[in-house]
C-alpha cells in the first residue's frame, strides 16, 4: 500500500473523524471507569473463571463450525447464480439484521424442546439443545455465520473463476481444484472470516441468553455474566468488558500481523 | 434496486415519520412483573403514561445514569432503598402491592412436578431467576430457609423471561411470582411452604409531585385491578 499522494479533503476528513470519535469514545469511557486496582482480583473469581471457560469453548467451537459449514456455503454462493442463490444470500444476511433476542426466540421455536424440529431431536435422539453448552454454541454460530460467509464469498467473487478454469483445463477435478487451488488462494480471507466470526461469537449475548439461558459453568458466557453483573456489581461488568476488549484486540492484532495484510 | 423492493423501505420511513412528536406524558418505570398490567392501567387512566418495564435493579441503574422518569415502582424493598439512598426519589415510597413466590409448571406438567422437593430432580429442566434480580433473591431466600436443593438448568435475567420459558414448555418448572403465573395462565403447585416468601412492591414519585398513577394504584379500582392480576393489596 502506498501513501495517498495528496492531502485528504475536509469533506472526507471531517465525517471520518466523527466516525472515529463515535467508535473510540465508548472505549475511552469504558477504560476510565475500569476498576484497575482490583481488576485481576475480579477477573480471577471462580464465577468469572467459569465464564471465561464457557466463553472460550463456545466461541472457538462456533468459529470452527462457521469455517466447516460456512466455507462450502460461501463457495456455492460465489460460484452459482440464479433465484435460489439470491434467496440464500438474503438468508445468510438475516442474523445480521435480526435482533439477537428475536434470533434466540426463533431458535427456540425451531430447535427448542417444543420447537418444530427440536421436538423430534428430543423424542428420537434424546437431544435437548436449550440450556446446554451445545445450545450456546448453536446460538453463537447462528449470529456469527454471516460474518464468515460474506467475507469468504466476496473474496471468492473477487478472485473470479479464471484460476478454477485453468485448473480444469489442466485436468483437475472440481474437488482437486477446490482443495489445491481455491483454498490456498483464500487463506487470508478464511483467516479473516474465522477471526470476525469468532469475535462476533465471543461478544454474542441476546440469542445465547434467550436460547441457551444462563447457568454458571454451562451457558453463562462472559457477555451474559457482564449483563447480570450490571444489576448489582457494575465494576465487575466493566472488568469483564475490558477483558473481552483485550482478548479480541490481541487476537485480531495477531491475525492481522500473520495473515490479513494484503 | 427494483421498485417493489423499495416498498418496505418507504413503509418503514413512513412509520418512522408517523412515530415522531412524542408527547410529554408521564413516564413510569415498573418492574418486569408489571408487564401484563400496563395496558390495563392505561385503559383505566385518562392520560395513559409511557412505561419503561425492566428488572428493578436495571431501572434504578438507568435512573442513576440519568434516565428521565416520573414514577418508580420496584419489585422489592431492597431496590427501592437503593434508589432512596442515591437520592433519586422525592416522596416517601409506599407499598402498593405484595407478590409471592410460586412453583409454576409447564402446560401439561411434562415433568410430573408435585412439590418443591421435585426441584432437586436432575432429569427435569428447572429454571430460577438470577440472584441479581428480586425474584432470584426471593428464591434464594426460600432455598436457604427451606434447605431446598435446586438442580437449576438456567438462571434467567428476569422473571418474565423465566415465566415465558415455562409457558413455552422449554422448562418443566420454576420459581416465579404468582402474578406472572396468573398472567400467562400457568398452573402452580400448591405447596404451603412457599407461602411465606413474599415481596413488597413499592412506588415513589421522582419529580416532586404526587403522581396520578400511584394514586390510582392505591385507589379501590386500582387495588381491584392489582388483585385481579394475582397481587395481594394492602
Amino acid at each position: 500500500m502506498s501513501a495517498p499522494p495528496r492531502p485528504t479533503p475536509p469533506a472526507i476528513a471531517v465525517p471520518a473523524a466523527f466516525a472515529v470519535a463515535l467508535l473510540a469514545l465508548p472505549v475511552v469511557g469504558l477504560l476510565q471507569r475500569a476498576p484497575w486496582s482490583t481488576l485481576l482480583e475480579r477477573l480471577t473469581s471462580a464465577e468469572i473463571l467459569d465464564a471465561i471457560r464457557v466463553s472460550a469453548t463456545v466461541s472457538v467451537v462456533a468459529a470452527l463450525l462457521c469455517l466447516a459449514l460456512g466455507l462450502p456455503l460461501a463457495w456455492i454462493l460465489a460460484r452459482h447464480e440464479g433465484r435460489t442463490i439470491a434467496v440464500l444470500r438474503i438468508l445468510v444476511l438475516l442474523p445480521m439484521v435480526l435482533p439477537p433476542v428475536v434470533g434466540g426466540t426463533a431458535l427456540l421455536f425451531a430447535l427448542g424442546r417444543r420447537g418444530l424440529f427440536g421436538e423430534w431431536l428430543d423424542r428420537w435422539f434424546g437431544i435437548t439443545l436449550p440450556f446446554t453448552t451445545a445450545g450456546a454454541v448453536v446460538a453463537a454460530t447462528f449470529v456469527a455465520l454471516p460474518f464468515f460467509v460474506t467475507t469468504v464469498e466476496s473474496a471468492l467473487r473477487d478472485e473470479g473463476p479464471a484460476l478454477d478454469e485453468a485448473a480444469a483445463l489442466a485436468g483437475a477435478s472440481p474437488w482437486q481444484t477446490f482443495v489445491h487451488v481455491t483454498l490456498p488462494s483464500l487463506r487470508g480471507s478464511i483467516a479473516a472470516g474465522v477471526a470476525l466470526s469468532w469475535a462476533r461469537a465471543l461478544g454474542e449475548f441476546g440469542a445465547t441468553i434467550t436460547f441457551a439461558g444462563s447457568l454458571g459453568g454451562r451457558t453463562r458466557t462472559l457477555p451474559v455474566e457482564a449483563f447480570l453483573a450490571l444489576e448489582q456489581d457494575p465494576e465487575t461488568a466493566i472488568a469483564v468488558s475490558v477483558l473481552l476488549l483485550a482478548i479480541s484486540l490481541s487476537v485480531l492484532a495477531v491475525l492481522r500481523g500473520r495473515w490479513l495484510d494484503r | 434496486m427494483s421498485r417493489p423492493a423499495l416498498v418496505p423501505l418507504l413503509l418503514f420511513l413512513g412509520l418512522a415519520a408517523a412515530g415522531c412528536g412524542a408527547d410529554g406524558s408521564t413516564v413510569v418505570m415498573a418492574p418486569s412483573s408489571f408487564t401484563g398490567l400496563t395496558a390495563r392501567i392505561d385503559a383505566a387512566l385518562e392520560d395513559d403514561p409511557d412505561w419503561i418495564v425492566a428488572g428493578s435493579n436495571r431501572l434504578v441503574r438507568q435512573l442513576a445514569d440519568g434516565a428521565r422518569a416520573d414514577v418508580l415502582i420496584t419489585a422489592d424493598e431492597t431496590t427501592m432503598a437503593e434508589a432512596v439512598a442515591q437520592g433519586l426519589v422525592t416522596t416517601e415510597p409506599m407499598t402498593i402491592a405484595t407478590n409471592r413466590l410460586v412453583l409454576a409448571i409447564a402446560p401439561g406438567n411434562p415433568g410430573s412436578v408435585t412439590s418443591v422437593a421435585d426441584l432437586r430432580d436432575e432429569r427435569l429442566l428447572i429454571g430460577l431467576c438470577s440472584v441479581e434480580v428480586p425474584c432470584g433473591r426471593l428464591a434464594a431466600e426460600a432455598r436457604g430457609r427451606l434447605g431446598l436443593q435446586v438442580a437449576a438448568d438456567t438462571e434467567e435475567p428476569n422473571v418474565r423471561s423465566l415465566a415465558r420459558k415455562i409457558a413455552a414448555g422449554e422448562l418443566d418448572a420454576g420459581l416465579i411470582y404468582a402474578t406472572d403465573a396468573a398472567d400467562l395462565g400457568l398452573a402452580t403447585v400448591d405447596d404451603d411452604v412457599l407461602r411465606v416468601f413474599v415481596t413488597d412492591y413499592l412506588a415513589a414519585s421522582l419529580n416532586g409531585e404526587t403522581s396520578p398513577v400511584i394514586d390510582f394504584l392505591r385507589s379501590a379500582q386500582g387495588r381491584e385491578l392489582l388483585a385481579d392480576e394475582g397481587f395481594v393489596t394492602p
